[in-house]
């Protein structure tokens, strides 16, 4: 029988969920804006069954995705589990089978072999198809009506990696869609292996090449011409895995390293740049100027995940787990392997920033991406005492001006990632953001749209479920002419 | 409105008034040793709520409201370990 009781932090609002669910016709506050058809599909996770190890990694989380269905000024909402191998493995012996974060050393005998991946990180939509994504293994296509599990895909059998990024980015440019696998011939390989893949879902290109040494290789930007592939402190080794730790430790020698690959070159173009330890997770966006390629994203200090330890033994460092928006510059016609750092703007924020992605690739201004606001009311006698540590706004970045506006979710609420939602024909910035927004006090969550322009003036519409949805980690949205949708 | 910190405050100060009500531990007022015919009060959503019967049993609210305060005692290490993105 599960028990979750000995599980000091699935309490309260964070107990697990581990149900399905359709609501239709969902309650809503305000007025959906009629041009809003389509979904914003989120993926997280939640625990069928209670952890193996106490010290693993929420990332073990089983996958789970969600979606508000948006037509015709109406919203549905249906969750269901991603079912893969070790979903339905755990589900038949009625118990928790794998063991820590991508270390299958530490898993039980009888499932040894079979696929491990829990799909918990990123939906996406390309090619017709709708996808859910983890870095350690290929995507799974997921029926965009039902939300069931299809099934792992590898784009007709031309994506040879093992693995695929959490981060794709598609270029809106040309449409194609620019991924990789890193350990992509198997654990603890420093071969990446990096796809173009064209509109239609058909490989149309790959690069091999490898990594100076094991390391996280999360997310990525493109440019016109470049693909920009930061990796930092997280290390791994065969060794560490069968001491039987999580796949990551922190590693706080290593240099920040940043390759610059030519779209059109060959493993021997590649630029390695090396700066200050840092922790570049997720990225914003990035474009050519010239002999320059300049980057942008929220990068950590140092080391931001608790769960992945540093590798000497020293306590984790929350003050160093800050990140903030910085830009960084490569010179191309540089001999040295420097670059230029700036910090953008001082205040802290949350690394999951978003742009307008008809804007990925080119110049651009708005950054959007959440934080936390000490000043703003946090009523804890309705929420519990999570004041100051959670996320309650949503900001826009003007990286033209270095100004900020803001967005605030209320006094018993914190907010996950943002997504900007451009309105058809509208200039950067014109359009929506809309995240899903913990509410503390009354047990639920909510989907707060909110004009992207006047963020200030609070929702357009909050979409009112009657339960917790699951912890999400990445949402998208995806318009009503992008997939099948019936 | 009455919140529920005034309404407890208030009731500290009514003192004898009130003294046919008994409270609880959770904060709810039901009937104890007082009587049978004691007026039942329980708090929801701030509010509080008068079965002057006597005959009502008292509201316990789920653990869910104040959702946050399970989890409020971590650390930051601890707390982060869990919620990443939060």
């Amino acid at each position: 029988m599960v028990d979750f009781s000995n599980q000091p932090t699935m309490k309260g609002f964070f107990a697990p969920t581990r149900f399905e669910a359709d609501v239709y016709d969902c309650e809503v506050v305000g007025k959906i804006p009629a041009d809003l058809n389509g979904v914003f599909v989120r993926l997280g996770g939640d625990w069928l069954y209670p952890p193996k190890f106490e010290d693993d990694s929420p990332f073990s989380m089983d996958g789970y995705i969600n979606m508000f269905r948006f037509k015709n000024g109406v919203v549905d909402y249906k969750g269901r589990w991603v079912k893969t191998p070790r979903f339905k493995a755990d589900r038949a012996a009625k118990k928790q089978l794998f063991g820590k974060y991508r270390n299958p050393f530490t898993d039980d005998p009888s499932v040894a072999g079979l696929d491990r991946s829990v799909q918990n990180t990123t939906p996406l939509a390309f090619a017709g198809k709708l996808f859910t994504l983890k870095e350690d293994s290929l995507p799974y296509e997921i029926d965009c009506n039902t939300l069931e599990t299809i099934g792992p895909y590898n784009f007709h059998g031309k994506y040879k990696s093992l693995t695929f990024t959490a981060h794709p980015k598609v270029d809106p440019v040309t449409g194609e869609m620019i991924c990789y696998g890193y350990e992509a011939e198997g654990l603890e390989t420093n071969d990446v292996f990096l796809y173009t893949i064209n509109k239609k879902g058909e490989v149309t290109r790959e690069l091999r090449f490898k990594v100076p040494y094991v390391a996280m290789v999360h997310d990525i930007a493109i440019t016109q011409k470049h693909v920009i592939i930061p990796i930092f402190g997280f290390v791994s080794s065969m060794e560490r895995l069968k001491e039987g730790k999580v796949h990551w430790g922190w590693d706080d020698t290593k240099p920040a390293m940043v390759a610059i690959v030519p779209r059109d070159g060959e493993a021997k173009d590649i630029r390695w740049f090396k700066g200050p330890s840092r922790a570049t997770v997720h990225t914003l966006n990035a474009r050519d100027e010239g002999n320059k390629v300049i980057f942008e994203a929220p990068i950590y200090d140092s080391n931001p995940f608790p769960f992945f330890p540093p590798i000497d033994g020293s306590a984790w460092d929350s003050t160093k787990a800050r990140a903030y928006i910085r830009r960084q510059t490569f010179n191309m016609n540089s001999k040295d392997d420097g670059f230029t750092e700036e910090k953008l703007f001082e205040m802290n924020v949350s690394d999951l920033g978003r742009v307008d992605d008809r804007y990925m690739t080119q110049p651009y201004r708005y950054a959007f991406t959440a934080y936390a606001d000490k000043q703003r009311p946090f009523e804890e006698w309705k929420a519990g005492n999570l004041g100051g540590r959670v996320n309650n706004c949503y900001g826009r970045f003007d990286l033209a001006t270095g100004k900020m506006n803001s967005y605030f979710a209320g006094s018993t609420h914190s907010v996950a990632e943002v997504c900007f939602i451009p309105r058809k024909n509208g200039g950067e910035g014109e359009g929506y953001i809309m995240g899903v927004a913990n509410n503390y006090a009354e047990m639920r969550s909510e989907l707060i749209i909110a004009d992207a322009q006047r963020l200030e003036e609070g929702d357009v519409a909050r979409v009112i479920l009657p339960f917790r949805a699951t912890a999400q980690v990445h949402g998208r949205w995806v318009d009503e002419n992008e997939l099948p949708f019936a | 409105m009455l919140t529920r910190r005034d309404f407890i405050a208030e009731l500290a100060f009514a003192g004898a008034a009130m003294a046919p009500i008994a409270m609880l531990p959770e904060g709810i007022l039901a009937p104890g040793q007082m009587g049978a015919r004691a007026a039942v009060v329980s708090i929801h959503m701030e509010q509080p709520y008068i079965d002057a019967t006597g005959r009502a049993l008292p509201y316990l609210p789920p653990d869910g409201l104040c959702a946050g305060a399970p989890v409020a005692h971590l650390s930051e290490t601890e707390f982060r370990r869990r919620f990443v993105y939060l």
